[in-house]
């Protein structure tokens, strides 16, 4: 399985507050699994970039879940 | 109960006497057989000679435990306290993990480990430590509560990772590992910028875990300072004043059943309104940019309550807030009102969001009981909870659609404390409905 898609579900706040940032992931059989919030009151905080991240700690959970499944965990 | 001596200045005979001392832990516990109530100094700048590999100290399985005390090595039997700074209990290799294996209390004592350093391994073991640095390896875990009933009580934990040298490692440094309970005041860590992982994880399996006074704000290589990690934990875990990140994410993962977690004042400064609230059914966090006018503040800082809801949640099964405590100082008829605003697509009824107040009904009697806004009977048809035309919310996502008003009457028979929460009772309630709660309770 494999992350086709990374979005930003919601940003709750705006630069200068406390924003409150919801991502989810969906994976290629059409699954979505979400990530968050990243809660931050730091403004360099680029959530686009963070895109990234989250797919790829998606992705890890994901192939760790497959993997525990193999396993009979 | 005897008492044994522990340095490397010893000439390692019977452990008698500082003179006496056994040079390692190791060297004492194959001498004698560590009992329940013994008492063991160790010399605090004392580097333990005995370089093997994996060690487990077997101690007692109930009753006193064995209480390893750090010391200023004296003449004779003279004991004064004082922290470790050698390597008093050692266990070299790469995956060399030293493990209490019985009932111990570890006072000021430095252990480091070629791995992790384990706990109260096994059913109804207890560890009790003060001032105890757990130098680990890199991938190295502190393991805490490892099995059926044990339990582990901590004050000022240090984990030092300074091991993991500059190299990134996503082992996370803290776990507990089966159905105990787990208390830490204080909990701090060395070396931590190269974890890159979560912080904390939990077996699945029920554990208890109570953490104050911790700094996270260290984890500055770790993903957005993740807290717990994802998986399928139904314990509870509650976080209380700490510091963190700038960036922080609470949990990653959905709760399962049974989950309870509950983290106060957690950010990278003093943030009081802060408040994570997650079960299966739903999760609350607080906003301090999001909120209502003359609504609910934290020694001054405004706060919103967003609420999100899982698949789980139901009328029958909700989601309940924390509870708001208050007080009431007059008898009589009082009406407890509480604030809401969503963008979902509709009025959220008596059978979706309902408020919950336990009052004092009668007079000289301490039973509290319930009054509620949710509809009167599971069969009553829903109807929708009041509209609020008055209130102003503020912050930037929200649209805030939907603005309406909980309440609540109930006759007052005795003055003092109430309480009150908000329940949720509608499925899969998104981060996109921008479903905030004011947690001030009105009462008039």
């Amino acid at each position: 399985m494999s992350i086709v898609a990374t979005e930003i579900e919601s940003i709750h706040g705006a630069l200068g507050q406390q924003r409150m940032i919801f991502y989810r992931c969906q994976d290629s059989e059409g699954a979505w699994h979400n990530y968050g919030p990243v809660i931050t009151t730091d403004d360099s905080f680029d959530a686009e970039a963070f895109k990234a991240v989250v797919a790829a700690k998606v992705a890890a959970a994901l192939a760790e879940a497959e993997a525990q499944a193999l396993m009979g965990g | 109960m005897p008492t044994y001596f522990i340095d490397d200045g010893g000439d390692n005979s019977d452990g008698s006497t500082w003179a006496k001392a056994y040079t390692s832990i190791q060297a004492l516990d194959s001498a004698v057989t560590i009992a329940s109530g013994d008492t063991i100094y160790i010399g605090a700048d004392s580097n333990c000679t005995d370089a093997s590999a994996a060690l487990t100290i077997t101690g007692p399985a109930d009753g006193l435990p064995v209480t390893i005390i750090s010391s200023t090595v004296g003449s004779g039997t003279t004991v004064s306290y004082s922290a470790g700074t050698g390597d008093q209990i050692l266990a070299t290799g790469a995956s060399s993990d030293i493990t209490f294996d019985g009932s111990f209390a570890l006072v000021g004592i430095r252990a480091k480990a070629g791995r992790h350093i384990i706990l109260a391994a096994d059913s109804n073991e207890y560890a009790t430590t003060q001032n105890f640095k757990a130098v680990i390896g890199p991938s190295g875990q502190v393991q805490l509560t490892m099995s059926n009933g044990s339990s582990s009580h901590n004050k000022n934990l240090t984990i030092d990772l300074t091991a993991d040298g500059t190299t990134g490692r996503s082992t996370i440094p803290v776990y507990f590992g089966s159905v105990g309970y787990c208390s830490i005041d204080g909990l701090t860590f060395v070396n931590s910028g190269y974890r890159t992982g979560a912080i904390i994880a939990a077996a699945s399996l029920y554990c208890d875990v109570t953490i104050t006074g911790f700094d996270f704000s260290g984890f500055t290589n770790a993903t957005e300072c993740e807290i717990l990690a994802g998986g399928a934990t139904f314990g509870r875990i509650v976080l209380t004043n700490g510091i963190t990140k700038a960036s922080v994410v609470p949990y990653n993962g959905t709760p399962i059943g049974g989950a309870n977690y509950l983290f106060t004042n957690y950010r990278d400064a003093d943030a009081p309104e802060a408040l994570y609230a997650a079960t299966a059914h739903g999760t609350l966090l607080s906003s301090a940019s999001i909120y209502r006018t003359g609504g609910a503040s934290v020694e001054g800082v405004a706060v919103g309550w967003l609420i999100t809801t899982t698949a789980l949640c139901s009328e029958v099964t909700p989601f309940t807030t924390p509870w708001i405590y208050g007080t009431v100082a007059s008898t009589g008829s009082k009406t407890f009102d509480l604030y809401l605003t969503s963008d979902l697509a509709a009025d959220l009824t008596d059978a979706e969001c309902w408020l919950e107040v336990e009052y004092l009904k009668d007079a000289d009697e301490a039973q509290w009981f319930l009054a509620t806004d949710q509809r009167a009977t599971i069969t009553a048809t829903a109807a929708a909870q009041t509209d609020d035309t008055t209130s102003t919310w503020n912050g930037t996502g929200p649209s805030f659609t939907y603005k309406q008003k909980l309440s609540v009457t109930a006759t007052i028979g005795e003055t003092g404390q109430y309480r009150a929460r908000v329940a949720v009772g509608k499925a899969s309630i998104a981060s996109t409905s921008y479903f905030y709660t004011d947690p001030k309770v009105t009462v008039s």
